[in-house]
């Protein structure tokens, strides 16, 4: 139950809108673990940097380099990635920290659920659904949309289709930071530079099944990844053969490459 | 295409290793990353598709020959030709069921697909406790029993460092007969404009996974030499850690990617410059290794061999 | 048996026909012109017939064999060649490559032969003195012959040219009309025209015209007389082509 909460909060990590934050959210998935420290006040501080950073991300790497190709503009990110984590490892050292936040908890169902963690899962939900809206009514909403859809035609209408994307990449990259921000409250130990690659995995896995651009469906997707993951670890301690954490993953894994192999555009279309 | 330049260099590497046995392990060294990036190359190089589970081939390849030796004891001497033959065919397998299903999709989502294979396999292994699981392969022991205490030792330093020279060897050789050949023009369409090759009757899959099945075996090769039996152990977290493909990427995109010369100069260098951050800022190294592909990616895309022979019309020729 | 046949076509992009039922047969060594006003499915049908889409109802047939399912590739290797009305040359590669290109991978010669191949393609279209320059570096019009060099050394028996005519000024054009005739007279390679302009150019040319217009086909026949039919004056020209 608790890991299903982890991914409801983990989908709000990812995808400001479809393939192109979907570079960025390599990068980003190694940051997260900096602005891990106190919890929910952080996480506009985490915000306002995620954002800063994002931004630069987005004219110092992404602009320049996607006229070169796709290949150099992920290969630049993950290696921004990994170096943001040596980096991290450098000024934080590499042993894991953690901490908890203990407010008490809450009765649900038979079942005992911290209310931090509640807390975080009902947060997610409502990023989620902010900026789902947002992207729906607002005018820069459905100027990004628009410049998914067509970004010559997007020009040629006035939008400044450079202008979006930087706004993109840094919100998407915010969201991300956030995101790092609430996953602390579901893992008390185990902060460290190197924690963000499973999460990339994750994020991605989370990110192709709810489809690309759509952010309720990410949202969807991830607790539904958590619900499988949970099913799955329940399923793998009873046969009892295999490491079930371990299997878990991997099954996230081959989830990945299914669902790639047979609806790549994803299990929901919003 | 004329070969001579960078096959002499490499045979004179090689021929380096011989004559002043001292240094072997670091001409191994060299030529352990020079084979990494040539392998990387071969795919990443020649389709401009990345494949960040790169790793997860090395560790295959790694198994399959830890495997042999550990649970085959009884077949001797043989364990080795039969574990590399296992470790590379692993390997093969491996890139052939993920290829068929990744290489069909397009750039972007292809990498997303390798992102977890690396991940993937290790869970794997060490979840369904394949292989020794989690504790890895302590091949020690065993190797001293099946070869003896004498050539167990032997292998471990002079064969291993030799096995890691040869593959080096048949990278740069299998990098050249693709170039050269009808693959070469196949993947040069492929990767410059995929749609217009399609109309041309290249088919784009068959040619990106001949190029992912050579670079996952020969990785698989090399992961067998190094790991198993240079340092006779095999850990999970060892094997299938992700800096292997940083590494393979800093030496590919330091030479030249889509070159043959580019893995060897790319590999001097970087082997140059680890030894250098190791003498003078120990611990650095793995910064220091994605901070080479962050910038070679901003400022030099071409890598070294490359952007000379852009610059120099005829120069491609004599360093292909 | 003709060479093409194609028969009652169609294809849907959500609810759009571009392609509504189009059917046609092409000899050996003819030369049909596709006619029609922007939208009318000239282009979805080229991307039939090369294999670039799939259609949703109808059947393709090459030589007698049923291509419809396959890949644009194998239809490639079968004989069929395509110039698209955008150049899309490989810019890393010499303008010999380029065509090499062509010819290693539609006619299927190995690469001895495949260079002899594209240097007769490249001394054809007259490009033969630029071979060795990278591919970028050619102007518009040389990139035109590029493309026609590209289908042309794989020694297709279909040509399918997708408004080659276009962005060239009338010199050019008549160098260009003279070359495909030579082709289509003195090779027997069939040849499936896409023009939009250049009416001219098109009388000249065709043996056959076919008029199309929002996916269907108005009128076919010699030039003439499928030009000056009156559905085709009413639709697309305004008055009677003279």
């Amino acid at each position: 139950m608790g890991l299903s909460l982890i991914f409801g909060v983990l989908r709000v990590v990812n995808v400001a809108h479809g393939s192109f934050v979907m570079l960025g959210a390599y990068a980003a998935y190694f940051a997260f673990i900096l602005w891990a420290w106190p919890p929910f006040a952080t996480a506009l501080l985490a915000f306002a940097i995620g954002a800063l950073l994002g931004y630069l991300v987005y004219i110092g790497v992404i602009k320049p380099l996607n006229k070169a190709g796709e290949l150099n503009v992920l290969v630049a990110l993950f290696a921004l990635g990994a170096l943001i984590a040596e980096i991290a490892r450098l000024l934080w050292g590499p042993d894991f920290v953690g901490y908890r936040w203990n407010i008490g908890s809450v009765e649900v169902a038979g079942l005992q659920i911290d209310i931090s963690k509640l807390a975080g899962a009902v947060l997610a939900l409502a990023i989620a659904l902010s900026l789902d809206l947002s992207l729906r009514r607002t005018y820069f909403g459905r100027s990004i949309r628009a410049v998914v859809q067509d970004p010559v035609g997007a020009m040629v209408v006035g939008i400044n289709v450079d202008r979006v994307f930087a706004a993109s990449a840094a919100i998407g990259i915010a969201i991300t930071t956030v995101g790092g921000v609430f996953l602390t409250l579901f893992i008390p130990v185990g902060i460290n530079p190197y924690m963000g690659g499973p999460y990339t995995l994750i994020g991605f896995v989370i990110a192709v099944l709810g489809g690309l651009g759509s952010l309720l469906g990410a949202y969807t997707a991830g607790l539904l990844l958590g619900v499988i993951e949970s099913l799955g670890f329940y399923a793998f301690s009873v046969a009892g053969f295999a490491e079930p954490s371990e299997m878990a993953l991997f099954l996230e894994f081959a989830l990945l490459l299914l669902v790639l192999l047979f609806k790549p555009t994803g299990l929901f279309k919003l | 295409m004329r070969p001579y330049i960078p096959l002499g260099a490499y045979l004179a590497l090689m021929a380096l290793a011989f004559a002043l046995p001292e240094y072997s392990k670091q001409i191994a060294s060299i030529a352990f990353y020079m084979a990494l990036g040539q392998a990387v190359n071969i795919f990443v190089g020649l389709t401009r598709y990345v494949n960040f589970g790169y790793a997860a081939f090395l560790g295959i390849g790694a198994y399959g020959l830890g495997a042999a030796i550990l649970y085959m004891p009884q077949l001797g001497i043989a364990t080795i030709p039969i574990g590399l033959a296992l470790g590379m065919g692993l390997a093969a397998l491996l890139a052939l069921t993920v290829g068929a299903i990744a290489l069909r999709l397009r750039g972007a989502y292809f990498a997303i697909a390798t992102i977890g294979l690396n991940e993937g396999i290790k869970h794997l292994i060490i979840g369904a406790n394949i292989w020794g699981g989690g504790a890895g392969l302590m091949l020690g022991s065993s190797m001293f029993k099946v070869y003896g205490r004498d050539l167990a030792l032997f292998l471990a330093n002079v064969g291993s460092a030799a096995l890691i020279l040869l593959t080096g060897l048949i990278s740069v050789l299998a990098m050249y007969f693709i170039q050269a050949g009808r693959a070469g023009y196949a993947l040069a369409a492929i990767r410059q404009d995929e749609d217009a090759a399609k109309v041309m009757g290249i088919n784009p899959t068959r040619y990106k996974l001949l190029a992912f099945v050579t670079s996952a075996v020969l990785s698989g090769l090399l992961g067998a030499a190094f790991f198993s039996l240079g340092n006779m152990q095999v850990f999970p977290e060892n094997v299938f850690f992700i800096d292997y493909i940083l590494d393979g990427l800093a030496v590919m995109f330091l030479g030249g990617a889509g070159t043959v010369t580019g893995p060897i100069v790319g590999g001097l260098i970087y082997y140059g410059a680890r030894y250098l951050v190791g003498i003078y800022l120990p611990g650095l190294q793995s910064l220091i290794t994605s901070l080479i592909v962050f910038l070679v990616m901003l400022f030099l895309p071409n890598g070294i061999v490359g952007t000379l022979n852009r610059r120099f019309e005829g120069l491609r020729t004599w360093l292909p | 048996m003709n060479l093409l046949k194609v028969d009652n076509v169609v294809k849907k992009f959500g609810g759009l026909r571009a392609v509504d039922g189009v059917s046609f047969e092409l000899e050996k060594g003819e030369f049909l012109a596709v006619v029609g006003p922007n939208g009318s499915g000239k282009t979805t049908l080229l991307n039939l017939i090369s294999g670039v889409y799939r259609p949703d109802g109808g059947r393709i047939f090459f030589e007698g064999r049923d291509i419809t399912g396959l890949p644009p590739y194998s239809r490639a290797r079968l004989g069929m060649s395509r110039a698209f009305q955008v150049p899309r040359p490989f810019p890393e590669l010499s303008v010999l490559e380029n065509v090499m290109v062509g010819a290693i991978f539609n006619g299927g010669y190995d690469l001895k032969t495949a260079r002899e191949a594209a240097e007769e393609a490249l001394r054809y279209v007259g490009l033969y003195e630029k071979r060795n320059q990278p591919a970028g570096k050619l102007t518009f019009n040389e990139l035109r012959l590029l493309e026609l060099a590209r289908a042309l050394a794989g020694n297709p028996k279909l040509l399918l040219l997708d408004e080659v005519m276009a962005g060239l000024n009338p010199r050019e054009i008549d160098a260009m009309v003279q070359l495909i005739k030579r082709l289509a007279e003195e090779r027997g390679i069939a040849a499936i025209s896409l023009v939009e302009h250049r009416m001219r150019a098109v009388a000249q040319l065709a043996h056959r015209v076919i008029v199309m217009h929002q996916g269907k086909v108005i009128a076919e026949g010699p030039p003439e007389k499928a030009l000056n039919d009156p559905k085709v004056v009413e639709v697309y020209l305004g008055r009677p082509w003279r």
